[in-house]
């Protein structure tokens, strides 16, 4: 799995790609952690390229929900796969996190809210 | 066989004296008996040959060889030989002046048995001294040595005729076998091995067998005349030779031996720098026990160099001292030195410090209490981790050459392994020891799934494999009247050791709020504020639960955002997974929760099925890294509805298996099928 995180505006955006696993959340864990610690407040994530993600994997996302609501963090994630998006929609996360088709429909949201 | 040999040559020998005390009676009182003289060379061929042939497989069947016991055993041969010989001699001496003087029947017999001591004797010398010459033989050596040997047996023929065999006419064979005897003494590899002591020893020895052996020889000299023919029981080339050969290798053996003295000390520590490196080889295969590795370390480079103080310290992975070995040196004086030569800039952690005289190196503060003259420090290696250090000290000036500085390092070298080894083979156990209590958390773990499932008014079934020791899947059903049935299945998120503790976390849940009947959202909500405090922050559960009510045949159903449960319908022969809004538990930890959770009803009749299952079954991959997928499930369900629960598990497993071609599965595998009946 490879994280590689840019900022785009003000936004931060994470990009993952690969395998998001029980070894490789960690990492994806330090670089959420990095971010509020940093006081972004827009955070996209794109998973164009996210091709599995394990449980632990949305353990990571669902562990800082709180955190970005208490913090007013804008965090959406974007481009999913058929596959992740299904993984989201079973466990009931697409009604805690926001997600969206693309880069472009994630920032427009916000702008909108 | 060798008592056979003895007694032979016993009977022989008395044979041949016979013969000489019929034939001298004969010649004292005028007859002739006419005894052919080759009856006594026979004889005595017998004799000499049956006593070689004794000693060969005596001396020849000693399994270790012990350099001084074999001398010692052939200077008490002989010295038993020369008692006897001297008894004789001296009782010989005391009837000199009677009437026996002239008896010419006793002095023979008397003859005759010195020859048979000489020749016990040297056959006895002759087969030690053959494997002292044959001590790490040459293939050369074994050759010359045998050609010699048999050559020996061959001039026994020389026996049958009566002619004097120890004059100038024989020369051109005593001469050749004379130089062999010489150039065969020569063979003394035996002395090397011997220590300073046991050399002393052999030397004592030595000279003892030499001095009987001129005795002997004065006796050989007095010998008289054989009063009627030249056939004589040791006055031939065979009894010659081997007199020649003893008398050679001890006194070779006795110069080679002397020569040796003042470099034995060398040898001997040559030979303790082997047995070093055998003993620290040997603790490489089988020692795990450090402490004995360091022991033995230290004690070869301690010996090697002849130090006479030294410190050997091991450091454990963080750095701390785990032990110390000390001899002649206090632990204060090996502190005090560390600190002296740190703060004098010298990184013995790092690079080896020899000090070659102590007492001129001038340190930033004062070692005067460290009475020693010079130093050698040398830093401990394994696996490319500093484990720690090696001090020796001498009293002397310059007393580490350049050859036992690398011997040390050798040692080190060698011990690292073995210290790496052991490291290892200690990690080994360890890890068995955590398998063995991974196998228990896995007998435990299965003890909280139900042991056996089945029901007289419903056909279950259900399957479980976890993909590590222990897994994160559970499943449950409780019965809480003949027409009412409770069943979860849920999968709670990571794997591994961390997800069955929180499965035993769930197991209790569940049991603690099934006996209140409530709806299945209900148990949902009051299940998630439990897990919320004791769940940590990323760890959530999916989870289905079902109340069948199999009066009413009606199925309440929450899902948890769990895979959805699939239901096949006899009557319109669909199968379909049931759509319900849910979120997993642990994710929302407040009482928001209610808005994320729903229970939707469904009816049932006669051979509709239910399927639960983990993601694990839905998400197992092929080689393609493709999903099992949801499709696929719905496919196998309908076509084998007509089975029973049992068999739709196995069918359903069997795909699962075909689809992955065999492989370990990457999640735990859980189904759960009720077929209603």
């Amino acid at each position: 799995m490879d994280i590689i995180t840019s900022k785009s505006e003000e936004y931060l955006v994470i990009e993952i790609s690969g395998d998001l696993d029980a070894s490789s959340s960690m990492q994806l864990d330090s670089v959420i952690a990095q971010a509020i610690q940093d006081k972004e407040k827009k955070i996209i994530v794109n998973c164009k390229n996210l091709n599995y993600i394990s449980s632990a994997g949305l353990g990571v996302f669902m562990s800082y929900i709180q955190d970005f609501r208490d913090n007013g963090i804008f965090f959406s994630l974007y481009d999913l796969s058929e596959k992740v998006r299904n993984v989201f929609n079973i466990l009931g996360l697409e009604k805690l996190i926001s997600i969206y088709p693309s880069e472009s429909d994630a920032k427009a949201a916000k702008h909108i809210s | 066989m060798s008592k056979s040999y003895i007694l032979l040559s016993l009977i022989a020998w008395m044979s041949a004296a016979m013969f000489d005390t019929v034939y001298l009676f004969g010649v004292n009182n005028h007859v002739n008996f006419l005894i052919p003289v080759i009856f006594k060379s026979v004889s005595i061929n017998i004799f000499l040959i049956g006593t070689m042939l004794f000693f060969k497989l005596e001396i020849g069947s000693v399994q270790n060889l012990n350099f001084r016991e074999m001398l010692w055993k052939t200077f008490l041969t002989a010295a038993a030989s020369i008692l006897v010989i001297s008894t004789i001699k001296l009782f010989a001496g005391l009837m000199k002046d009677t009437v026996m003087e002239s008896n010419t029947l006793i002095t023979n017999l008397f003859y005759n048995i010195n020859a048979a001591f000489i020749t016990i004797f040297l056959a006895n010398s002759f087969y030690v001294f053959k494997r002292l010459v044959l001590y790490q033989k040459t293939k050369l050596i074994q050759q010359f040595w045998n050609i010699f040997e048999i050559t020996l047996y061959i001039v026994t023929g020389f026996n049958f005729f009566d002619v004097e065999q120890i004059s100038q006419q024989y020369l051109f064979l005593l001469v050749p076998l004379a130089i062999s005897a010489f150039v065969l003494a020569f063979n003394v590899r035996w002395i090397p091995y011997l220590n300073f002591n046991h050399k002393w020893q052999c030397i004592l020895l030595l000279t003892l067998i030499l001095a009987i052996s001129a005795i002997f020889v004065d006796f050989y000299l007095d010998y008289h005349h054989a009063y009627f023919s030249n056939v004589d029981i040791s006055r031939n080339i065979f009894s010659f030779t081997l007199f020649i050969f003893v008398i050679l290798y001890c006194l070779i053996s006795l110069l080679v031996l002397l020569f040796n003295l003042p470099t034995s000390s060398v040898f001997e520590q040559k030979f303790e720098e082997v047995l070093g490196f055998q003993k620290l080889s040997q603790t490489s295969h089988v020692e795990n026990d450090e402490n004995k590795i360091y022991n033995v370390l230290f004690e070869s480079c301690y010996n090697t160099v002849l130090a006479d103080a030294g410190w050997l310290e091991i450091l454990d992975d963080n750095g701390n001292v785990t032990t110390v070995v000390l001899e002649h040196f206090t632990r204060e004086q090996m502190y005090k030195m560390k600190t002296v030569l740190r703060k004098s800039g010298v990184k013995i952690n790092i690079e080896p410090f020899l000090a070659k005289d102590l007492k001129k190196i001038h340190f930033k503060e004062s070692i005067a209490d460290i009475n020693f003259s010079s130093m050698l420090i040398l830093p401990l290696y394994s696996n490319g981790h500093r484990i720690g250090t090696l001090g020796l000290l001498r009293k002397v000036k310059d007393g580490f050459d350049k050859e036992i500085i690398d011997i040390v390092e050798t040692y080190i070298s060698q011990a690292s392994i073995s210290i790496q080894n052991a490291r290892l083979i200690n990690e080994a156990i360890d890890n068995e020891r955590y398998k063995a209590q991974l196998n228990v958390a896995r007998k435990v773990q299965q003890s909280l799934l139900p042991s056996k499932i089945d029901s007289e008014v419903m056909d279950m079934a259900a399957y479980y494999e976890s993909a590590e020791d222990v897994g994160g899947d559970y499943y449950d059903i409780f019965n809480k009247s003949d027409s009412h049935y409770s069943v979860v299945i849920g999968d709670v998120s990571g794997k591994s050791t961390s997800a069955a503790f929180n499965m035993a976390q769930m197991k209790g849940i569940f049991h603690g709020l099934i006996h209140f009947q409530m709806p299945p959202h209900e148990f949902m909500i009051h299940a998630n504020r439990a897990l919320s405090h004791c769940f940590e922050k990323s760890s959530f559960i999916t989870l289905t639960m079902l109340n069948i009510d199999l009066a009413k045949k009606q199925i309440d159903m929450a899902r948890a955002g769990h895979c959805p449960t699939l239901f096949f319908n006899a009557k319109t022969n669909k199968a379909s997974f049931l759509a319900s809004e849910g979120l997993g538990l642990g994710i929302v930890r407040n009482e928001t929760y209610e808005q994320y959770i729903e229970t939707k009803s469904i009816a049932f009749d006669k051979d509709d099925i239910l399927l639960l299952y983990t993601d694990g079954i839905t998400e197992a991959k092929n080689e393609e890294g493709e999903e099992f997928g949801y499709d696929l499930l719905l496919d196998i369900v309908g076509q084998h509805a007509a089975l029973n629960a049992k068999e739709i598990i196995k069918i359903v497993m069997e795909e699962v298996m075909k689809f992955t071609n065999g492989s370990k599965p990457e999640d735990d595998y859980t189904l759960l099928a009720i077929k209603f009946i």
